[in-house]
């Protein structure tokens, strides 16, 4: 028996009010409650919200037309997971947790790129900001998917790569590519918005000695 | 789109939801930050939240690593709790599918390789070969069948088949299918992706669910609502797959109804047995379309217009062969005009491979052209880097023409080298490692100057194989000023590191040093990471040879080497790699290792079938590193196979099999099979000879060998001609100074010395010894073994003096290798030469080191009883009863190996008769 057999067989008997296996899924009510309230910075009595508000649910019924939701468990994921995921959407609603922008990537990006993104953000703000969304728009589906999960929900390569089952090696690659994109198209976009405004040459020439100055530092 | 339930959304993080429906949750979390954030959630197991089906940690296989007798090639595919690697079986000298899987536990894994062994007794043509099943310290693999072709999803994909194709495939998986079930077992897991159709069309079922093998319970799409697992539940499941491949094609009505049969939602409703339905959909005499052909025809219409629309722009793919029949005229008058034996044995072997090289060429132009502007099936962007490959194979192939037709016999001799080297088409559609590099700059004249860098490179490179290291290195210095002009890295990456390997080859291990590690740099820059390997490769041979790197060094150049070669899924750049290792290995002085990094070197080369000298040149390696582990059986298979290989290669009047013939003939000189190791000698000499002349390097070389080989078998007087000869050619050709000069002088010397002429033989070490010093310097094993041999001839002319004054620094620069039988023989020698000058403690000292040397070693046993005599000899005066003791082993041990002790015997008779010792003369 594998072991999502092993978890509908669990799931029924806990419906048919067997002790043990409605201990048994307490137990993993409870745990995936902790890791979504975790994740969405909340303490352990924001997870103990969570987790009664899921057995509301998940037992009663309770605003969902009356049928206990567990009943509705088929045993195609594992029920962990399935858990976690009814979990960090009531955590999401408790806690009101607010949605990171998307605006929010220019700045994990721009840490993680060149000293003349920061430089040019610095310098044209609102252009900069203007130029950065655009430019977000344009990448692709994929893309956008990759960038958000690595910055705003922060998986490292090697979750990415279980997410999207390739290589570990591979995904680094995509957001390096994705990264470039996003960079490359920020500054032509920004370039071209200002073209007229003879400042830039003279901040982009500011950039590249401040960047010999770091690079010089490194040595 | 309305938030995925929690089932489809856990389903997608880990990857388990079938492809239309993760497109859709795809689509969904592109706008829904809460749900992207909660499928985020579900992958960050690695943070102690444990997420079950997604705590696999994939086994990480390097390639050339062993799974109980398999060797790693390379990854083929991950799935949710497997990694399917292409592997090399070496028992059965074939190519595998190894799927390694993620253990469930004992029971399940013992019921795994239960099923599995089922299933290895099993043969169908439409089910993948289950070869084998086993678990190598708990990881659990299956050895599969590897075939090469895609799964019918894709097939069905890359083009619109007829109903009779798509109905044909799935005929042929339901036998399959069908014969599974005959042998009791259950597929579990029937879809479009487990069934894959190979090159020749031949469709076979793959990845059967094996418990906790596959997917698991199946995909839901496919299974059958029963939930049930069993044969009726694989029909239920063949029929959708069927249905959905078969899309909106029309089809006869009686498909359709048998479609609906299968996938009745009473199991009992549907067919009996899997055959039933092939049975079924079976052509008829007549049949009926389900969909108007009004509609297919319409179908049809749009798709000829978008054709004709596409095609109007589209430039010509006539593409002119590479080479004329005046190119193939010049290079057969090049190699006939060489006036070489072996011209037209190689006019044989060159021609043709020129003409198949540029008949395949020639069409995979074509084929890529159309694939792009005919068919449109690769992008612009792939067009443009395969063109790009291609042209840039076509120069080294035109600069290869170039060559031949231009060569002198000189070049000629490398004719087979030459055409060997031409560039694997192949490489141009390894699309993964084209896209990683740094992709052409877009403007015509950058593209220009690349292309002139590329065709400096590609003289030098042939210049280099044919030959001509100073042109080769001349051309390298121009591509590489030329490609540091363009600013293009993968250009400037490609001429540093031929320049590099050039300045290696011609001694200037300094320069080729700081080039290396700007190849390196600039190759992982530009993501060329076929360079970058090979560029490592030089890196960890300078390093092994130099000597001072440390081993923390050499690994972490190794690591970096095999992730560089991983990476560009280059099996011969690995192969060659491992080649290095063998050659730094053995250098240290670690034969066994050595011996390994060979044997893989062979395996990759001939799980890819390699056609070029690779295999020829790690076989000759390998025998002379089984030499030195003392396997000279081995040995001489070894240079055996290799001496085979360069025959079929060059041919039988060719140098490059003479030069294997002289290691050959070394071998079996070392194992004493001195009748085949002089004929192999001779014929070497005759090819030279024929090739060369008489006053040639290569003729010197052979009538050395010959030289050794005679010598070993007591042919003394032959043995010496050859010697002199070879001293004569090495003076007028080298030079007095040389080393190969020294190496003819010791010839002489041991010839003479082995006719009792030490006055002879300790003139011409002398001569070899002022060479040796000069060239080596005083601490080379050479040196230091020419002065033993002075030390030990001395000593056999009565002149202990000379033999101390020699013996002492021979012995002190052998003491770093403090475990050699050298140091016990020259401990030997300077004991008794000790004692003739009456240092008899001094002697007694040497004499025991020597003995206990020999024992802990276990030396032979008559070089133990030489020194056990020579012992009792000099304590005779002193401590007799240990003197007798050592005496009556050392004669009973001469008594055992009477052919052996021969030379001993005199001086042994000679002592009983002048001490009167109570012992019965051997």
């Amino acid at each position: 028996m594998n072991d999502e057999d092993r978890d509908r067989e669990l799931v029924a008997s806990a419906l048919a009010r067997d002790t043990q296996a409605i201990r048994e899924v307490e137990a993993a009510v409870r745990a995936a409650a902790a890791s979504a309230a975790r994740r969405l910075g909340g303490d352990s009595a924001a997870a103990d919200e969570i987790a009664q508000r899921m057995a509301e649910k998940l037992w009663l019924g309770r605003s969902s037309g009356g049928a206990p939701v567990l009943a509705s468990y088929t045993g195609e994921a594992p029920l962990t997971a399935w858990l976690r995921v009814i979990a960090y959407r009531e955590g999401v609603e408790l806690l009101r947790a607010r949605e990171v922008p998307d605006e929010a990537i220019v700045d994990r990006v721009v840490a993680t790129t060149e000293p003349e993104l920061a430089m040019l953000r610095s310098a044209y703000l609102i252009a900069f900001k203007r130029c950065f969304k655009a430019a977000f728009a344009n990448l692709s589906m994929h893309e956008r998917d990759i960038i958000r999960r690595h910055h705003l929900d922060s998986l490292s390569l090697d979750e990415l790569a279980k997410l999207y089952g390739a290589h570990r090696a591979t995904v680094a690659r995509w957001l390096a590519r994705v990264r470039e994109r996003l960079v490359t198209e920020t500054r032509t976009a920004l370039r071209q918005e200002l073209s007229g405004n003879t400042d830039l040459d003279d901040v982009l020439a500011l950039i590249a000695s401040r960047l010999e100055a770091s690079l010089s530092r490194e040595g | 789109m309305a938030c995925p339930d929690p089932t489809e959304l856990a389903c997608f993080a880990l990857r388990t939801l079938e492809p239309a429906a993760a497109e859709r949750v795809q689509a969904h979390v592109d706008t829904c930050a809460t749900c992207r954030a909660a499928s985020s959630a579900l992958v960050t197991a690695s943070r102690g939240e444990v997420v079950e089906g997604a705590a696999w940690t994939r086994p990480e296989l390097a390639v050339g690593a062993q799974l109980d007798r398999f060797v790693i090639l390379h990854e083929l595919g991950e799935g949710a709790a497997s990694v399917v690697y292409a592997a090399y079986d070496p028992e059965l000298d074939r190519k595998v599918a190894l799927k390694v899987l993620r253990s469930r536990g004992a029971a399940v894994d013992d019921k795994l390789l239960r099923e599995g062994r089922a299933l290895a007794k099993l043969s169908h043509p439409n089910v993948v070969g289950v070869y084998e099943v086993g678990n190598a310290n708990g990881q659990l693999y299956i050895a599969l069948e590897l075939v090469e072709g895609v799964t019918v999803r894709q097939w069905a994909a890359i083009e619109r088949r007829s109903w009779r194709a798509v109905r044909d495939v799935y005929a042929a998986a339901g036998r399959g299918l069908a014969a599974l079930h005959r042998a009791g077992l259950v597929h579990r897991d029937v879809k479009p992706d487990n069934i894959v159709v190979a090159a020749d069309g031949r469709a076979r079922l793959v990845d059967f669910g094996l418990v906790g093998a596959g997917a698991g319970s199946g995909t839901p799409k496919y299974m059958a609502p029963e939930g049930n697992v069993d044969a009726r539940s694989d029909l239920f499941g063949l029929a959708a797959s069927l249905d959905e491949t078969l899309g909106a094609t029309p089809v006869p009505r009686r498909v359709r109804a048998a479609i609906a049969r299968a996938t009745s939602a009473d199991p009992k409703a549907r067919f009996a047995s899997v055959d039933a339905l092939v049975a079924e959909l079976a052509d008829r005499p007549r049949w009926h379309y389900a969909v108007p052909a009004a509609l297919a025809a319409g179908a049809l219409a749009t798709g000829a217009a978008f054709y004709l629309a596409r095609d109007d722009h589209a430039p010509s793919c006539d593409i002119a062969a590479p080479w004329t029949a005046d190119d193939r005229g010049a290079v057969a008058a090049a190699i006939d005009k060489s006036g070489r034996k072996h011209a037209a044995s190689t006019s044989q072997r060159v021609l043709p491979k020129l003409d198949a090289f540029a008949n395949a060429w020639r069409a995979e132009r074509i084929a890529t052209c159309k694939a792009h502007h005919e068919r449109h099936d690769i992008s612009a962007e792939r067009f443009d880097r395969q063109v790009t490959c291609l042209e840039r194979q076509h120069r080294t192939f035109a600069a290869t023409v170039t060559r031949l037709r231009d060569g002198d016999a000189d070049v000629i001799d490398h004719a087979i080298d030459l055409v060997a080297a031409l560039p694997v088409l192949a490489d141009c559609r390894d699309d993964a490692a084209l896209a990683r590099a740094e992709p052409l700059p877009n403007t015509p004249g950058a593209r220009d100057a690349i292309a002139k860098v590329e065709e400096e490179l590609a003289r030098a490179e042939v210049a280099h194989r044919a030959g001509d290291p100073k042109t080769a290195l001349d051309s390298a210095r121009r591509a590489l000023a030329a490609a540091r002009e363009t600013k293009y890295g993968p250009a400037i990456a490609r001429a540093a590191y031929t320049t590099a390997d050039l300045l290696e080859r011609a001694g200037d291990a300094g320069e080729s040093r700081k080039l290396v590690d700007e190849t390196i740099a600039t190759a992982a820059a530009a993501r060329l990471d076929e360079i970058e390997a090979k560029a490592w490769a030089l890196q960890l041979y300078m390093m092994g040879f130099a000597g001072e790197a440390k081993q923390a060094e050499l690994d972490a150049a190794r690591r970096a080497a095999e992730a560089a070669a991983v990476r560009a899924r280059n099996q011969l750049i690995h192969a060659r790699l491992e080649n290095t290792l063998g050659l730094v290995a053995k250098h240290s002085g670690d034969y066994a290792a050595s011996r390994e990094h060979y044997n893989k070197a062979l395996a990759i080369l001939r799980a890819i079938d390699a056609s070029g000298p690779e295999i020829a040149a790690s076989l000759s390696n390998l025998s002379v590193v089984l030499a030195m582990l003392g396997e000279l059986d081995a040995a001489r298979k070894t240079a055996e196979q290799a001496a085979q290989r360069d025959r079929e290669m060059f041919g039988a009047d060719h140098p490059s099999y003479a030069d294997s013939l002289v290691s050959l003939s070394a071998r079996e000189t070392e194992l004493g099979d001195i009748e085949a190791a002089v004929k192999h000698g001779r014929e070497a000499l005759a090819i030279q000879v024929a090739t060369y002349g008489e006053d040639s390097a290569p003729t010197m070389i052979s009538h050395h060998g010959l030289t050794h080989a005679l010598a070993m078998g007591g042919k003394l007087d032959e043995a010496e001609q050859h010697a002199t000869r070879a001293l004569a050619l090495a003076e007028k050709l080298l030079g007095p100074e040389h080393p190969e000069t020294a190496k003819a002088h010791l010839s002489i010397a041991n010839i003479a010395a082995e006719r009792k002429d030490f006055k002879r033989a300790g003139e011409a070490a002398q001569r070899a010894l002022a060479i040796a010093t000069t060239t080596y310097g005083p601490d080379h094993p050479l040196t230091l073994s020419i002065r033993a041999n002075l030390g030990i001839w001395a000593l056999a002319r009565h002149d202990a003096k000379t033999a101390v004054a020699e013996l002492r620094p021979a012995l002190a620069g052998m003491l770093k290798m403090p475990e050699s039988p050298h140091v016990a023989v020259i401990r030997t020698a300077l004991g008794s030469a000790l004692f003739d000058l009456g240092k008899r403690d001094e002697a007694v000292r040497e004499l025991e080191a020597a003995l206990a040397l020999r024992e802990k070693i276990g030396d032979e046993p008559v070089a133990i009883a030489d020194t056990q005599f020579t012992l009792a000899r000099v304590l005779w005066d002193g401590k007799r009863t240990r003197a007798l003791e050592l005496a009556r082993t050392a004669i009973a041990t001469f008594k055992a190996h009477p052919e052996r002790a021969a030379p001993y015997l005199p001086s042994v008779r000679g002592w009983i008769k002048k001490t009167r010792a109570p012992i019965e003369a051997p």
